[in-house]
């Protein structure tokens, strides 16, 4: 796939910000293989895939939109909903796993009300389940943003989760948390 | 479309299970294989799709290959031994099937495809148990909420067949994969409706789903793939003459599927062809003749009783004013032999040549121009050989819309790298899809290709060869495009002189470039000379009667190619033969056993209409046409129409202008009955009957034997088989057409004897009139055009869901079921301007009349044009239309009106639709 002509009626005026979509069209005018560098450009620029931005890079790489959507939902890299402000990581590495860490994922997901990949209303958290955070030897393990919480029993997760909401609300910046042991920069090993 | 060409030459031998065969280069294993009876199974293939190798169902051994390779995707070599059937090949497969049963859901019983179901048949054939990993289905969620598509992703087999159907042969892309893994569907993106991401109803991913994932949703439950009788017939809807299978259970019309490999259409179907046939199954279908009781009102009575009131009025009217006293409509959509009878019946028997049917309407100017500069009014090429074209220029049609199985093979060339050039004022699909788009002004054809002729010769782009060894008149053309410039033309077309000559230059360029155009060329005060312009220009650049080359019109009903041949036209015995050249009344009255009366071209059919208004013509006869909404200026047709002394309708439903009838004749559908039609590429095929007729009613031709009977003249038909024998007898393009000959893929005319091939194309061995002629063609404006008071150009047309004026398609559900109503194409900055949105209702305002439909916002229209279509008695665009004619055929410029749009302020309850004002 390259872009080919018409970039400029392939971005059309709407609700959202097109000039670095616009830029980055321009970049990979005329180049084969330029889906997939694009999407990432455009992750970058707007944080997500917005669905405007997905339907000018299938106008102007004369694909089917069905096709670009088809690569973007292929790769875990993509995502097509915003990210909210705060990302809950909760690992499912296998030390993570075999100490319980789907009963913590469990449990964020009920108190939050949202499922994997998916934000809260208010746009304060995302959740994300991931495979390894590489700090084993603490697991099971969440990151909420840079901030890694170890040694998680569903219920601390969750008070973890709402004293950082508090700080969050209470206008603290990034949210803290003293209610379990809390580490900056982990050592674990590969389970 | 175009079938694996058997002349590629089989320069090759290789090994198949031991057997030796000749195979051409570049063919695959798959196929090689399959031509010689041993089959390979396979879920992913379709030979509509290119080779795909995913499903690995296929795979063989081939002698020296590192392992077993997919049949599909591999290229046959000389000297290769293949292997398709062993011990190892089989547990792979078994192995492939194994794993696919295991999250299948197996829900058989109630699924569609069962009978029919690749799956199926292949676990049954390698007798797979239930897998030996555990049985875990999909729980797949999923909308399913089309009127015509049923989904089922829990029994997909992601062998990606719909994707790459709608992607490549279609040219749109609804569906697509969505996630990975275990977790990847089938579906459009963001989950859309499919209405949404630019579905076109065709059914073609239901016709290549190997599986139950994809099936019709109309026809669910109404019969088994196995109790269906199956039968090959031919699409009822446009002139491009699809095969169809009809499959009915116990008589009744279930559904219509297509054959890969079979017809011009090669498995192909549009949404009207695949979901339009329910009509047939209509409440409204007539089930006895009607007549006029005392009240006026119109009544069931018995064929004697009908029958004797049309012999009555008939000899009454016949013994007071004679033949010229009568006109005989006949029609696009009845057979040849319908056709053939209609037009002998209203010489031989009523003594008139006042015959003519909706051709006049829309193809007239082609066969007119191309008469005049070719020698014959026939499309010059065929479908199959669009795509060897390196330039295609679309003029005048938009294409798939009105003719969308033609339209594939537009969709084909592109993906092969060949060029396109559309000229029209609509933003149309192919529009979107051309190298170069001319957004003339409504009206302008003429002006444009006078434009790129005068840039072709100032050029130098001519093909000196060909107009100096087979034309004539070169002189005449080149004259007279001193008239006008390039740049004044494009000023009048309304485009950049550098876009016209780009265009101008592609198709001189071109070693191939073929002309399609359609009605958008025809339907205007100059629809000859725009006909003749499309001859020069191909003439100029000698594209014609090579494959890719040639003008050729598309024709939007079944059998106009055929009504026209059969000599349902004023001035033509069957084959073209003029009613007053005495050698051919001398043939005909010869085999007909009679003496012609009427030895003059008779009225065409808006002089019909005149003449009956005037009293002068006080009887009609109108077969399967429905003027009081296909012609131009509605209001005028209805008062004709109701002023006609004894008028008798024959159709399958009570059509609007059946209304005015004095009796009514109730005719079969047409899987009711055995004929032919000539499709838009002069190929004869076909019409085979499915069904009983309905009770109550009868196929045309027995139909017009029994009138005819009453009048006397001893007819004695068989069936249709005994007409096609006499108009072959009496038809030198048909001479060598016979049912037996017709069997397979039916026989593209001039056919003139019983051992000739058929002719693909056109003057390839010279212009069928000697030399091709030149013709000096001057633009004139159209007769209306946008004016303070009426400051719209309204384009009339067609839509892709419908079908004239909409008796049969508006009575399919499957039709009904997507666009119910006429709605005005309006651009968003006129829209705005009018203070109009989606759905508002507008009153649409010409010179002759008023309609109120509602507006849809879209950019295909420019700003300044409207556009309506003509299938709706609602809103029937005809009352906007004006009558004024293309002078050489008498044809009504019905293409464009000017109107004025206003927004309705009043309720809705004052609204009458389709009311007739002045």
């Amino acid at each position: 796939m390259s872009v080919g002509q018409g970039v400029e009626s392939a971005v059309e005026a709407g609700g959202f910000d097109e000039a670095p979509l616009r830029d980055l069209l321009e970049t990979y005018q005329d180049q084969r293989g330029a889906l997939i560098p694009l999407l990432q450009g455009t992750q970058a620029a707007y944080g997500y895939l917005p669905a405007e931005a997905m339907e000018s890079i299938a106008r102007a790489l004369r694909e089917p939109l069905s096709q670009v959507f088809g690569v973007a939902t292929f790769y875990a890299q993509f995502r097509l909903v915003p990210r909210a402000r705060n990302v809950v990581r909760v690992c499912h590495g296998t030390a993570c796993h075999v100490s319980g860490a789907p009963l913590v994922s469990l449990e964020i997901e009920r108190n939050l009300g949202i499922g994997d990949g998916e934000n809260t209303e208010d746009m304060m958290f995302t959740i994300e389940n991931v495979a390894c955070l590489g700090a084993c030897g603490m697991a099971p393990v969440m990151m909420i943003n840079e901030r890694t919480y170890g040694k998680l029993s569903p219920d601390s997760a969750v008070k973890a989760v709402k004293e950082f909401r508090a700080k969050e609300e209470a206008g603290n910046g990034s949210g803290d948390t003293s209610a379990v042991p809390e580490v900056e920069d982990a050592d674990g090993e590969e389970a | 479309m175009a079938v694996v060409s058997e002349a590629v030459e089989k320069t090759l031998t290789m090994t198949v299970n031991g057997r030796e065969v000749k195979a051409a280069p570049g063919q695959t294993v798959l196929e090689v294989a399959r031509s010689i009876g041993v089959e390979i199974p396979t879920l992913c293939h379709d030979d509509r799709l290119e080779p795909y190798g995913a499903c690995r169902l296929c795979l063989v051994e081939v002698e020296g290959a590192r392992g077993p390779v997919p049949a599909c995707a591999t290229k046959v070599g000389d000297g290769m031994t293949v292997q398709t059937n062993t011990d190892k090949i089989r547990r792979l497969r078994k192995f492939v099937i194994e794993l696919l049963l295991s999250n299948h859901p197996l829900d058989c019983p109630i699924c569609e495809a069962a009978g029919d179901c690749r799956l199926q048949e292949y676990a049954y054939e390698y007798e797979v148990s239930m897998s030996p990993w555990g049985w875990h289905p999909l729980e797949f969620e999923s909308r399913d909420d089309h009127p015509n598509v049923a989904r089922n992703p829990n029994r997909c087999i992601l062998c990606g067949r719909c994707v790459r159907i709608c992607r490549d042969v279609m040219g749109i892309g609804c569906w697509g994969f969505t996630n990975r893994g275990y977790d990847t569907i089938i579906d459009t993106p963001y989950n859309l409706p499919l209405e949404e991401v630019g579905c076109v109803s065709c059914g073609q991913c239901i016709s290549t789903c190997p599986v139950g994932a994809l099936s019709r949703k109309r026809s669910r439950y109404a019969a088994r793939h196995w109790q269906t009788d199956k039968t090959r017939t031919i699409c009822p809807y446009c002139g491009v003459g699809c095969e169809l299978i009809v499959h009915t259970n116990r008589g009744k019309l279930v559904r219509v599927t297509a054959d890969v490999g079979s017809g011009v259409n090669n498995g192909n179907l549009c949404v009207k062809g695949r979901f339009g046939m329910d009509y047939v199954n209509s409440e409204e279908r007539l089930t006895a003749p009607l007549v006029r009781d005392e009240n006026g009102d119109l009544v069931p009575t018995t064929w004697d009783v009908a029958l004797d009131r049309i012999e009555q009025n008939f000899k009454r009217i016949s013994a007071e004013s004679g033949g010229a006293a009568f006109a005989a409509l006949a029609s696009a959509k009845a057979t040849n032999e319908e056709n053939y009878l209609m037009q002998k019946f209203a010489r031989a028997v009523l003594g008139t040549n006042n015959v003519d049917h909706c051709t006049r309407l829309c193809h007239a100017p082609s066969i007119e121009g191309l008469t005049v500069a070719f020698g014959s009014g026939a499309m010059t090429n065929s479908f199959a050989d669009i795509s060897d074209a390196d330039v295609i220029f679309v003029i005048g049609s938009n294409t798939t819309e009105t003719h969308p199985v033609v339209a594939l093979e537009i969709v084909r060339a592109l993906r092969n790298g060949k060029k396109l050039i559309v000229a029209d004022p609509r933003s149309i699909d192919l529009a979107r899809k051309a190298h170069l788009h001319l957004a003339i002004r409504p009206g302008t054809n003429v002006a444009l290709l006078k434009g790129m002729m005068r840039h072709i010769v100032d050029s130098g782009l001519e093909d000196e060869a060909f107009i100096a060894e087979q034309t004539e008149g070169y002189g005449v053309l080149r004259d007279s495009l001193q008239d006008m410039t390039v740049a004044q033309a494009a000023d009048v077309c309304g485009v950049d002189p550098e876009a016209l000559r780009n265009a101008a230059e592609l198709y001189a360029g071109a070693d191939a470039a073929g002309i399609l155009c359609a009605v958008g060329s025809t339907q205007h005060e100059s629809g000859t000379d725009g006909v003749l312009s499309m001859a020069n220009l191909a003439m100029l650049c000698g594209n014609v009667g090579r494959p890719g080359t040639g003008v050729n019109h598309l024709q939007g009903q079944s059998n106009v190619q055929g009504a026209c041949d059969m000599g349902g036209l004023p001035d033509a015995f069957s084959g073209g033969r003029r009613v007053d050249d005495p050698a051919a009344i001398a043939q005909m009255e010869a085999a007909w056993g009679v003496v012609l009366a009427d030895r003059k071209p008779g009225k065409t059919l808006l002089e019909i209409m005149n003449a009956a208004a005037a009293g002068e013509i006080r009887a009609m006869y109108i077969m399967g046409e429905n003027p009081a909404l296909s012609e131009p200026d509605q209001t005028h047709v209805l008062q004709t129409l109701a002023a006609v002394g004894f008028l008798v309708v024959q159709d399958m439903f009570l059509t609007e202008t059946a209304e005015y009838a004095d009796v009514v004749l109730p005719a079969s559908a047409v899987t009711e009955r055995d004929g032919t039609f000539t499709n838009s590429e002069r190929r004869v095929q076909r019409v085979r009957r499915a069904q009983e007729p309905l009770e109550g009613t009868m196929p045309d031709w027995r139909i017009l034997q029994l009138v005819a009977n009453r009048m006397g003249a001893g007819w004695e038909y068989d069936g249709p088989e005994d007409v096609m024998h006499e108009i072959a007898s009496v038809t030198p393009e048909y001479g060598g057409i016979t049912y037996e000959r017709l069997e397979e893929r039916g026989l593209q005319w001039p056919c003139p004897t019983a051992d000739h091939p058929g002719t693909p194309v056109l003057h390839a061995q010279g212009f069928a009139r000697g030399r091709g002629l030149f013709s000096a063609v001057t633009h004139r404006p159209p007769a209306e055009v946008a004016d303070e008071e009426y400051p719209f150009v309204l384009i009339t047309g067609r839509e892709l869901e419908h079908y004239h004026t909409g008796t049969m398609s508006r009575r399919s559900p499957g039709l009904s079921g997507l666009v119910s109503e006429g709605r005005l194409q309006l651009n968003p900055a006129d829209a705005s301007r009018l203070g109009v949105d989606q759905g508002t209702l507008v009153r649409v305002t010409s010179r002759r009349g008023s309609i109120d439909p509602t507006v849809w916002v879209t950019d295909r229209v420019p700003p300044g044009c409207a556009f309506m279509p003509i299938h709706y008695s609602e809103a029937p665009a005809n009352v906007l239309t004006h009558a004024n004619l293309d002078q050489a055929t008498q044809t009504p410029a019905v293409k464009l009106a000017a109107v004025r749009i206003e927004r309705i302020v009043s309720t809705a309850e004052n609204h009458k639709p389709g009311t007739l004002e002045d």
